[in-house]
């Protein structure tokens, strides 16, 4: 057990000490200590229960007490243990003089003293008794007296009689009585007290019925009497009772009482020898117990005053910890304890001051942070959104940040991340990118720009503007390094492309759709004018079929320029999708190897239903094309709707499109037929890109299969556009 | 404060079961008789103390003088409450030794009659019994109802403390109860 625990028993130890005194102190059945002793017992009983309730809750107590507690018990029992053992030591060093003192008190000498004191006080009795006995047997056959109480009285002869043994004898007084208690006679020193005589007494009775001489003492106006009774025995029988009084000397009576009072009281404190031991002891004891109350009830209050101080301290520190730095405790104590205090409320002011700097200085953060991050949200959310891709690159060619655009562009593998060496991940196919930030690192303008193709992963080339500045540090940042955009213009090139190819078409067309019409009807007018006057008709017939054919042919392919040129805004409204199926089944119901899978679902598409109608046309046109001389169902189309799209799709099992011209398939004046214009497919796929769908080759063979999918409502941007 | 107050009640509380439930512990009591004896106008106490030969003559005779304090006391006995006390007399003999006449004077305090007797016999007989002492008049009691004599003496040696807070702390030495109903 470590020293804790052992100071946590003091009080139960105590407590029990206190209790084995109790019980030894214990009154006994036939004890002397009256009222004190049951008020120590119970004043001990008070202390014993103090004490083992508080060392119980010592002993119970888990958590930390209250602040200064554990202080001001220590110094409470302190001061009662500092006070105990001196009180202690006086009570055994008194109750030791107390029983010294007693031992002399009752010493032997002193009771022989007394004994042999009482004896002579007794013998002057006796011998007054005695000597009275003695004399009053001289009498008790006295004549003269027996004649006096048997009827015949001689007054004067028998108080002569009286008179002379009164004086003989030196008693005060002396009376005749008969036997029937009647007083006969009587003479006295002085003058007479009393006419009436005075009863007689026990004694003078007892003395009449047995025939003896006896004595008594009586105290008659402070004076003590010795009363001698002596009967008169006659011839047969008692006769009377001859009563003498002597009065005792009054200083050598005083002497005898004072002895017989000094014996009693003496006696007495010897039978009460236990009682005043007891009771000095259960005075001194109730003393000590009294003492050690005041002493605990002083000692609490003291330590309350010292503690209080520590406690408030204690108190305000805990609080401290759990984070109130208001706190404020109170310097009205002028000593160390207040200069404490007054220190303490220092330390807690700047503890305050510096915490709600430090806050201040928190917030401050915290709001630049917030700030830096929403600038550093916005800057991301740019990025993130932006169609242009943005490559930042350190001088030690890191990249330290790229957007989505970038990966989606460049389709970058996953190894493209922030902090991969550009020169050495840009392989493959974006070994044009590296080339490019190599180029604009080692040149010495701070800006480039490029455009160039590359090929990407899944087969398809995208034509990239490359842009590319040098960052400098600047005094609000110390970075330094590169800045590469990077933008898709595939479609800007594509466009341009097609916006050229129409500003030819729509040249070419008007070039030559002009003198294409008086070709014709000059061939016409020559045929039905001038062949019946050659010699050769057949020939002349082929020649000016050729010339109107292939005058309509180029009409047919200036009307296609002229198509691609001036391609009309669709004309939306909702038009159901199998109903369009459907139409292409009837137009195309005279060829056995067409089937359409058509299904009444009710759905429809928001769509310009004529050009719709000539992208599936163009689209049949071909699979007929491929299929010509084929038997079966070769050629398929059935129409499939999601919620947002519908999709017509064309299938068909003809020879397929070779894997070199799928690249070329939908470019304007790309034909595999040597008939065909190369403008059916571009204008379908514009036609579907301009409903804000796509025209796609889905498989090029087995079965060569192509879908047109278009939105089921076409967004009012892309209606707008 | 409240905690305290609380805690200080409980210590009490605790403190005065143990201690009144000791105190009665101490009343060892002796033996005595008591008879209960019934004219047709008084009720009488016939009560005699057991003790020593010597009890009485070890005090007297180093001239401590003894004094019984008998406490008669007549009350209805009730079952489920205290019994009502209808009578109570206080009795108080003395005897006072004179150590110089081999006396000594028996006096009793209520009737203020006194006579020195020459005998511890009659000192004896005196101090511990009460012989036909007359209680109280039958016209006071029922018939058929229980009644109870109590008789309480206390054996005081040396002077007597009159002081009012004598009686505070005064103990019985002897306790004789007898329950009775007229004849």
């Amino acid at each position: 057990m470590n020293r804790i625990g052992l100071m946590r028993l003091i009080p139960i130890f105590m407590a029990a000490v206190l209790l084995a005194i109790t019980v030894l102190l214990w009154p006994s059945e036939d004890g002397e200590g009256g009222l004190l002793a049951w008020v120590n017992i119970g004043l001990m009983l008070l202390l014993s229960l103090a004490l083992l309730q508080y060392g119980v809750r010592l002993l119970r107590e888990r958590s930390e007490p209250a602040a200064g507690s554990r202080l001001r018990a220590k110094l409470v029992i302190g001061l009662v243990g500092m006070l105990l053992v001196p009180a202690v030591v006086i009570q055994l060093a008194a109750n030791q003089m107390v029983e010294r003192g007693m031992d002399v008190w009752f010493d032997v000498r002193v009771d022989t003293l007394l004994d042999r004191a009482l004896n002579l006080a007794q013998g002057f009795y006796e011998r007054v008794e005695t000597g009275m006995k003695r004399s009053m047997l001289n009498y008790i056959s006295d004549a003269t007296l027996l004649t006096a109480v048997s009827n015949n009285l001689d007054y004067r002869a028998t108080h002569a009689r009286l008179a002379e043994i009164r004086d003989m004898e030196d008693w005060q007084k002396v009376e005749l009585f008969d036997i029937n208690e009647r007083l006969v006679a009587g003479v006295q020193v002085g003058e007479l007290s009393s006419l009436q005589a005075a009863p007689l007494s026990e004694s003078a009775r007892l003395s009449m019925r047995l025939g003896r001489v006896t004595t008594e003492l009586i105290t008659r106006q402070g004076r003590e009497v010795v009363v001698a009774y002596a009967p008169l025995i006659g011839p047969t029988s008692v006769a009377g009772l001859l009563r003498v009084e002597v009065n005792l000397p009054a200083g050598m009576i005083q002497d005898a009482r004072a002895v017989e009072s000094d014996y009693r009281s003496y006696r007495q404190l010897e039978h009460n020898r236990q009682a005043i031991a007891e009771s000095f002891t259960h005075v001194m004891l109730f003393v000590t117990l009294i003492v050690l109350l005041i002493a605990g009830l002083v000692g609490l209050l003291f330590a309350r005053r010292l503690t209080a101080p520590i406690s408030d301290l204690a108190q305000a520190l805990e609080r401290i910890t759990e984070g109130d730095l208001n706190v404020v405790i109170s310097e009205s104590a002028k000593d160390e304890l207040g200069s404490l205090a007054r220190s303490f409320n220092k330390m807690a002011t700047r503890l305050r001051l510096n915490v709600e700097a430090i806050e201040k200085a928190q917030q401050d953060l915290t709001k630049a942070l917030e700030k830096s991050k929403q600038r550093q949200y916005v800057l991301e959310s740019l990025l993130a959104n932006l169609q242009t891709g943005v490559i930042l690159v350190d001088d030690k060619s890191k990249v330290r940040l790229l957007n989505q655009a970038v990966r989606d562009i460049l389709h970058l593998p996953n190894s493209w991340v922030p902090s991969v060496d550009i020169l050495q991940a840009s392989q493959g196919s974006l070994h044009d990118v590296g080339l490019f930030y190599d180029e604009l690192r080692n040149q010495q303008e701070e800006h480039l720009q490029r455009e160039f193709d590359i090929d990407l992963p899944n087969g398809k080339s995208v034509h990239l503007l490359a842009r590319g500045a040098r960052l400098s540090a600047t005094g609000s940042t110390s970075f330094s390094g590169y800045l590469l955009v990077i933008d898709d213009i595939s479609e800007l090139a594509e466009a341009q492309r097609n916006k050229a190819w129409a500003e030819v078409a729509r040249r070419l067309a008007h070039e030559i759709k002009n003198p294409l019409t008086p070709i014709k009807l000059s061939a016409e007018r020559l045929q039905r004018r001038f062949r019946s006057q050659v010699d050769d008709e057949a020939v002349f017939d082929v020649c000016t079929k050729a010339i109107i054919g292939q005058v309509e042919r180029l009409q047919r392919l200036i009307a296609d320029f002229s198509t691609l040129a001036r391609m009309p805004q669709p004309k939306m409204r909702d038009v159901s999708v199998d109903g369009l199926l459907k139409e292409m089944g009837e137009l195309f119901n005279g060829y056995r190897r067409i089937a359409v899978d058509a299904v009444d679902g009710g759905w429809s598409c928001h769509c310009d239903p004529d050009q719709v109608r000539q992208v599936l046309i163009n689209l049949m046109d071909n699979a007929l094309a491929a299929t010509e001389g084929c038997e079966g169902k070769t050629v398929r189309m059935y129409s499939r709707v999601s919620e947002y799209d519908a999709e017509w799709h064309v299938e068909d099992d003809g020879q397929g499109i070779e894997e070199a011209a799928v690249a070329q398939l939908f470019d304007a004046y790309y034909s595999t037929k040597a008939s065909g214009s190369g403008l059916g497919l571009a204008i379908a796929k514009r036609i579907a890109e301009d409903h804000g769908g796509e025209l796609k080759l889905v498989s090029r063979a087995n079965p060569t299969h192509f879908c047109l999918r278009l939105p089921r409502q076409h967004s009012e941007m892309e209606g707008a556009a | 404060m409240h905690l305290m107050r609380y805690r200080l009640q409980i210590l009490l509380s605790v403190w005065a079961v143990i201690f009144l439930a000791v105190t009665p512990a101490v009343h060892a009591e002796k033996t005595g008789e008591l008879q209960v004896t019934i004219d047709h106008q008084v009720v009488y106490c016939e009560a005699r103390l057991n003790q020593k030969d010597d009890a009485f003559s070890h005090f007297l005779k180093d001239g401590i003088s003894i004094a019984t304090i008998w406490k008669v006391q007549v009350s209805k006995a009730r079952k489920y409450w205290l019994n009502k006390t209808i009578a109570e007399i206080v009795v108080v003999r003395r005897a006072v030794p004179d150590l110089l006449s081999r006396s000594w004077l028996l006096v009793d305090e209520a009737s203020g009659i006194s006579r020195r007797v020459y005998s511890m016999a009659e000192v004896d007989q005196f101090l511990s019994g009460l012989e036909s002492f007359p209680v109280l008049d039958r016209s006071i009691l029922l018939d058929n109802t229980p009644y109870q004599m109590s008789v309480s003496v206390v054996i005081e040696h040396g002077e007597m403390n009159e002081a009012w807070w004598g009686a505070l702390w005064e103990t019985s030495d002897v306790a004789l109860k007898k329950e009775f109903t007229l004849p």
